[in-house]
């Protein structure tokens, strides 16, 4: 639906550069050749990694049912087991080898997967259960674990999929401690403001930065489906509980505004165009999210504007599938009656149809 | 691919959508400048589609906020209203999407969402219908009926997301009408997934047949794939059931397994060789794994048990070596799916 180039073909392209003057013609051959070759590697590369990391995990969960039935493993013995496990993983990984067709590397690389994964999780238990009670696991040992692994882990260790599940499985863990237990005595409020403010601002200068290494793009992804998940579980948060909660979400909403007007001067260019009429009313509109609190579908926006602006379909389509969740949650939280919900929502309708109608008066859409 | 003929080569460059993807590799590869990847980027997304992409997001967010506003309204007024008022707003709404089809046929979303509206409004006034009237009839009725009411629409439309959604209604019709109806014998009641699967695999046929007549609506990958996976997952269920106990497995379960074999081969050749598809070939590679799995489980189950901790070890031995195994078959059938088809 919202791909508008789908007219455009590479034979195209191809075609408007040369009459561009911007590639000479003798060049064609070449380039036609190289984007043939490209076009399986592309979507090979994916479609393996799913495979490895779908067999990895059935092997991890086997072995890891294997170790702790047969009491191979157990408590003081999984630090070490755990810490054995890694070291094989990387090890596997730095045997593995360049040559990607072949039997060896396939299945050295799925051994080290899966003893990565197993490893981990050894290591994640035994570590909570040294920090904490004797042999008992707690939230924050757990957490600190999952730290240090994907600290340690990450440059050594290059499968994506292992990058990107470690890194949120850490700021899924981290969320639940800032939400269950206390620290130092600092308010739930404070910590959790600073969880969000922290990784927007990572989540910012990953996917804003214009070159980035490609090593980083686990983490990036990583860091926007924690936000989503920060996000939605504060906004869940009451209903599931049932009781009053205890954090607000000022600050969460004063910055995801911030950030939206921000994002929407970034798409557009620069500050300047911030007084033009369409970025200005956006901007209003922006602010006025703000007011009504809807954190949720502000995160959905921006990742929608950024998905788009980059052309990235993984974040766009993250917004679109994140945005009617929100808007969904947010009128469902609102404290009115069926009928003055019903008000509400034709209203808002009937704004956003009106902003539509703007977009065609004035020939932007 | 060097030796290919320029004919050929052009049939398929012209098959290829020119994307951001493709440019940023050629420009990181040195084999393009910067000026040229800029005006290769504008050239597929100027700035002023902005305008059209943020009004097609105003107009869907829109219109769902009024129908979910109509609905609250109707809800909350539902118990006063009588049965008249009740028929009479649903046919309205129907009318009126029906309507608004007609008169922004040259506003493609604005059409196909109206009659994607007025299904699904067809279904609520048989949910009313069925409420007030109070007929005793069961649930797969209302399915069936819907299915059939809105199957004219749905063809007219040449609207992907409504097939997919007549296709969901009149899953859940046949399998309603299986449980209720039917009243399958206990060694017949595995016969609903072979029929199942005929009968999405009708519709891929339908899909793959209709995009080689260059049907421009239906050229998704997603309505492939979405219909894939569900066959395929329709596929591994009897599998993994006649795995648990193949010497006293019913008839019908064995008749869903063979269904399940031959539905497999029959993914692998013809997206192997008639409609060149990678992502169909890695998702029937990862079935048959996963079918395998299930039944090297239930089979060590039955050896060994009550050793659990063998069973898990002997798994998780066997486990790299079935999905690497199919990692391999996947990359030799990638290349030389290359090597015949670009």
């Amino acid at each position: 639906m919202f791909n508008l180039n789908r007219k455009i073909t590479v034979s195209h392209l191809l075609n408007s550069w040369i009459n561009s003057k911007l590639i000479p013609p003798s060049q064609k051959h070449q380039l036609e050749n190289y984007i043939l070759s490209q076009q399986f590697e592309r979507k090979l590369p994916l479609l393996l990694e799913i495979l490895v990391t779908i067999g990895a995990f059935i092997a991890a969960l086997s072995f890891l049912s294997f170790f702790y039935l047969s009491k191979i493993i157990y408590h003081p013995s999984e630090l070490l087991w755990g810490i054995i496990f890694i070291i094989l993983g990387l090890f596997f990984a730095k045997i593995s080898g360049d040559k990607l067709n072949t039997i060896r590397h396939s299945f050295v690389t799925q051994a080290s997967l899966f003893t990565m994964i197993l490893g981990k999780i050894v290591f994640v238990l035994g570590f909570s259960k040294v920090i904490g009670m004797p042999g008992e696991e707690t939230l924050y040992g757990v957490t600190l674990a999952a730290a240090l692994i994907t600290v340690v882990t990450y440059p050594l260790y290059s499968i994506a999929f292992d990058r990107f599940l470690s890194t949120l499985a850490f700021f899924i863990l981290l969320l639940n401690c800032i939400l269950s237990e206390p620290f130092f005595g600092i308010s739930t409020n404070t910590l959790l403001n600073l969880y969000f403010f922290i990784q927007l601002f990572l989540a910012a200068i990953l996917l804003i930065s214009r070159k980035i290494n490609h090593n980083f793009i686990p983490l990036t992804y990583a860091i926007t489906c924690s936000l989503c998940i920060t996000t939605l579980y504060t906004i869940i948060n009451p209903i599931i509980q049932n009781k009053t909660q205890n954090f607000n979400l000022f600050f969460i909403n004063g910055i995801l505004t911030i950030s939206l007007i921000a994002l929407i001067t970034w798409a557009a260019g620069n500050f300047k165009k911030l007084r033009s009429e369409p970025i200005l009313i956006a901007s209003l509109g922006a602010l006025l999210l703000g007011i009504i609190s809807a954190p949720g579908i502000m995160l959905s926006l921006c990742l929608i504007i950024l998905g788009y602006k980059k052309h990235e379909n993984p974040l766009l389509l993250l917004g679109l599938f994140f945005i009617p969740i929100f808007i969904f949650l947010y009128y469902y939280n609102l404290d009115l009656n069926l009928l003055e919900k019903s008000f509400v929502l034709i209203g808002s309708g009937l704004i956003l149809l009106t902003g539509r109608a703007y977009l065609a008066i004035r020939k932007l859409g | 691919m060097e030796n290919e003929s320029p004919s050929n080569k052009n049939h398929h460059l012209d098959s290829i959508p020119a994307t951001r993807e493709i440019i940023n590799t050629l420009f990181s590869h040195k084999l393009i400048s910067n000026e040229a990847r800029k005006y290769g980027i504008q050239l597929l997304y100027p700035t002023h589609n902005w305008g059209f992409w943020a009004a097609k997001l105003l107009s869907i967010l829109g219109i769902a906020l009024i129908l979910s506003g109509i609905i609250y309204f109707l809800t909350f007024n539902w118990d006063k209203m009588t049965p008249l008022i009740k028929f009479t707003l649903i046919q309205t709404g129907i009318i009126a999407c029906i309507i608004t089809s007609f008169f922004c046929v040259s506003k493609l979303i604005a059409e196909k969402f109206s009659l994607l509206s007025a299904g699904i409004l067809v279904g609520v006034f048989l949910f009313i219908f069925g409420q007030i009237y109070q007929t005793g009839a069961d649930s797969y009725n209302l399915f069936m009926i819907w299915a059939l009411l809105i199957l004219p629409w749905v063809i007219i439309s040449k609207f992907a997301i409504f097939w997919a959604h007549w296709l969901f209604i009149s899953n859940t019709a046949f399998m309603l009408f299986w449980i209720q109806a039917a009243l399958p014998k206990p060694e017949a009641d595995m016969m609903l997934f072979p029929y199942l699967i005929l009968f999405n695999s009708l519709f891929l046929l339908l899909r793959e047949f209709l995009c080689t007549k260059n049907t421009n609506w239906l050229q998704g990958r997603w309505t492939r794939m979405v219909l894939v996976i569900l066959i395929l997952a329709l596929a591994i269920f009897p599998t993994m059931v006649f795995s648990t106990n193949p010497l006293h497995a019913t008839y019908s379960t064995i008749l869903a397994t063979l269904v399940s074999i031959i539905i497999h081969i029959a993914f692998y050749f013809i997206y192997r060789y008639k409609i060149p598809d990678i992502s169909v070939i890695a998702a029937t590679i990862l079935s048959v794994c996963i079918i395998l799995e299930s039944f090297i489980y239930e089979t060590l189950t039955q050896l060994l048990t009550p050793k659990y901790s063998i069973i898990y070890l002997l798994i998780g031995a066997i486990t790299p070596f079935i999905f690497t195994l199919a990692i391999i078959v996947l990359r030799t059938i990638a290349k030389k799916m290359e090597k015949t088809h670009v």
